[in-house]
């Protein structure tokens, strides 16, 4: 999608943050992206090189953690992650149809059902710096 | 070498920018940020809203697109003041564009600001304009499959509004398949089913407006708010 700008944006954040600690040096930028966030965290990896350059985190590593879709039992609003195939969520409503009923749920009741609340973001969370 | 914890949001700056137009826009006009694929009618409904609710409320709408300024013309000849956006290669509008955008509109008087964003389910989701509501429409011609194709699109709206209903019993799609499918992604957001064509369902959509305006109008001003 927009993996270009988000790149850059990522860059200028981190940079901000770097900045307003008196790093000298990015070494590591820690990421986190929702697998269902349409980011495709290939493609950042790809730009990253071509945004940091000549910037405080040029040469810098970018460790990126994707972060599984999450989803809410709708009753007692308990929440559990679906598991993550390759990195990728692309089974991820084939996998909440198959999901057993939450506990809260009596044996004999209809299963309350689920819906999504999380697998969207995208954050940078941390910076490693010198 | 030392770590700095960060947690900001990638977009962070253009959360700043979309902080900046909710200020502008202030607590009287409603926004409402309209995403759609490509085709499913978002124009037309723009367009059959300034019909429906001239004399009523006063619209203003922004227009975007990758090129082009034929959906502004459509538009404008409902006598309402728009600006298009032109995003070049952009496949989604972002909070900058439409500050700027504010400035050559007529803001005073304004009830509803309507943004007509790049057709795509993609990118526009990821992008705060500073809108009140993310608006999904859906037309039927799509097939019943795409909020799961397309989940984070349909789980910020706040409305989903089914289009071309009229044509449902001439194609393979299931309209009760295709709500499941936007309800277990997203329980909260209404769905409306209408059609553009035909005026289908529209009174309920234009009814959905006027208590959206009505409960940010209702809210007390900070001033008034009791202080803790």
């Amino acid at each position: 999608m927009h993996e270009l700008g988000l790149t850059q944006a990522l860059v200028d954040t981190a940079l901000r943050h770097a900045q307003q600690a008196g790093a000298r040096k990015i070494n590591v930028l820690h990421v986190q992206v929702g697998a269902l966030s349409g980011v495709v965290a290939d493609s950042v990896r790809f730009y990253f090189d071509f945004v940091s350059q000549g910037t405080l985190a040029e040469g810098a590593q970018l460790c990126i953690e994707i972060t599984p879709p999450r989803v809410r039992c709708r009753v007692c609003g308990a929440e559990r992650e679906l598991p993550l195939e390759g990195g990728l969520a692309g089974a991820w409503y084939e996998q909440l149809m198959a999901l057993e009923p939450c506990s809260c749920t009596s044996p004999g009741d209809d299963p309350p059902g689920y819906e999504l609340c999380g697998g969207f973001e995208c954050f940078l969370g941390s910076l490693d710096v010198e | 070498m030392s770590h700095i914890p960060v947690i900001a949001n990638i977009l962070e700056s253009n959360q700043a920018v979309a902080r900046d137009v909710r200020r502008t826009l202030g607590g009287r006009r409603l926004v409402l940020n309209l995403i759609s694929s490509p085709g499913a009618g978002k124009t037309t409904l723009v367009e059959r809203t300034a019909a429906a609710l001239k004399g009523e409320l006063q619209l203003a709408v922004i227009e975007g697109d990758m090129a082009t300024s034929l959906d502004a013309e459509r538009v404008a000849a409902h006598g309402v003041p728009v600006v298009q956006i032109n995003t070049g290669g952009g496949c989604h509008l972002e909070a900058r564009q439409v500050a700027a955008a504010l400035a050559q509109l007529p803001l005073d008087g304004v009830d509803v600001l309507i943004i007509e964003n790049v057709g795509n389910l993609v990118c526009p989701t990821s992008f705060d304009l500073g809108e009140d509501a993310k608006i999904i429409v859906a037309s039927l011609a799509e097939g019943d499959d795409k909020p799961l194709k397309y989940p984070a699109a349909f789980i910020a709206a706040r409305l989903v509004l089914v289009n071309k209903i009229d044509l449902a019993p001439y194609l393979p799609v299931d309209v009760r398949k295709l709500r499941q499918a936007i309800t277990a992604i997203n329980a909260e957001a209404a769905i409306l089913e209408v059609s553009c064509t035909t005026g289908q369902g529209l009174d309920a959509w234009l009814d959905w407006i006027r208590t959206a305006l009505h409960a940010k109008r209702g809210a007390p001003p900070y001033s008034l708010l009791p202080t803790p």
